[in-house]
């Protein structure tokens, strides 16, 4: 996998994690904007980068 | 040079210069301390621990105004800068072969002293929020982490270096940053910082 693609990747995970999170903190009124934007974007940067380092330390087996 | 380094701690203790001015000052101490001591930040970890306890005490304690300049982001700043000037110093210069030694040091030291600033903004303890300035922390957090040393030999080297080349977006995102949320006297120091930068890095590009 080139390092476009891990990185590729691990953004569409940050993405996808950030909306969905702070979609639904709002969508069933758990949390204000704020709140739920940040929890999201914390949430999101953890899942995004340990993806990112997952990716570049997995090697695949010859 | 341990004189200079003195006289540049007693001109950030007394209070009088501003932020830009502090930043500079700090820039030029790391600069001092790694032409005179070659082997200081050779047990890097002593410095990452003494930085997470200064850090985790500055956000706790960011009432009292002593820590202004942690919780700043102050010293991180100026870690940051002297990241980024070994860069663009020229490769023969013996500052920029002990520099270069460090630089890995200088910017987890850099992430971890500027932590206490983005977190107290994210949580909301010390004000409001710039996007600039998140984006700038978040892009760090993965450079930060593949630039320890265990991380960092299990990664292919050009791969590696690949990837902390999304430092400049770093650079870029929090020069708009300090440029956007500073006050007009320190404004005009960051742009002649960024300025400079630019043309020096460009200059060296060019002469490869």
């Amino acid at each position: 996998m080139s390092l476009l693609e891990k990185a590729i990747y691990s953004g569409l995970i940050f993405l996808f994690s950030y909306i969905v999170l702070s979609l639904v903190l709002r969508m069933f009124e758990f949390t204000e904007v704020y709140v739920s934007h940040m929890i999201g974007g914390i949430v999101a940067t953890i899942l995004g980068v340990g993806a990112f380092i997952i990716l570049l330390l997995y090697k695949r087996k010859e | 040079m341990i004189s200079i380094i003195l006289v540049l701690l007693l001109a950030i203790a007394s209070g009088l210069l501003s932020n830009s001015l502090i930043v500079l000052e700090v820039s030029g101490i790391i600069l001092a301390l790694s032409f005179r001591f070659r082997n200081m930040f050779k047990k890097a970890y002593i410095f990452y621990i003494l930085g997470v306890i200064i850090s985790a005490t500055s956000l706790y304690f960011h009432e009292i105004k002593y820590f202004d300049i942690v919780t700043n982001g102050l010293i991180g700043y100026g870690l940051i800068l002297v990241v980024m000037f070994t860069g663009v110093f020229p490769n023969k210069w013996f500052i920029s072969k002990r520099l270069k030694t460090n630089r890995g040091v200088f910017s987890i030291l850099s992430f971890i002293m500027i932590s206490p600033h983005a977190l107290g903004h994210i949580f909301k303890i010390l004000g409001g929020v710039n996007l600039f300035g998140i984006v700038a922390y978040a892009i760090m957090i993965p450079l930060t982490l593949i630039s320890f040393k265990v991380i960092r030999k299990e990664i292919n080297p050009k791969e590696w270096r690949n990837i902390q080349k999304a430092a400049y977006l770093i650079y870029v995102t929090l020069f708009t940053h300090l440029i956007y949320v500073s006050a007009w006297e320190n404004r005009v120091v960051y742009v002649v910082i960024a300025v400079l930068y630019l043309n020096n890095k460009i200059i060296k590009e060019l002469k490869r």
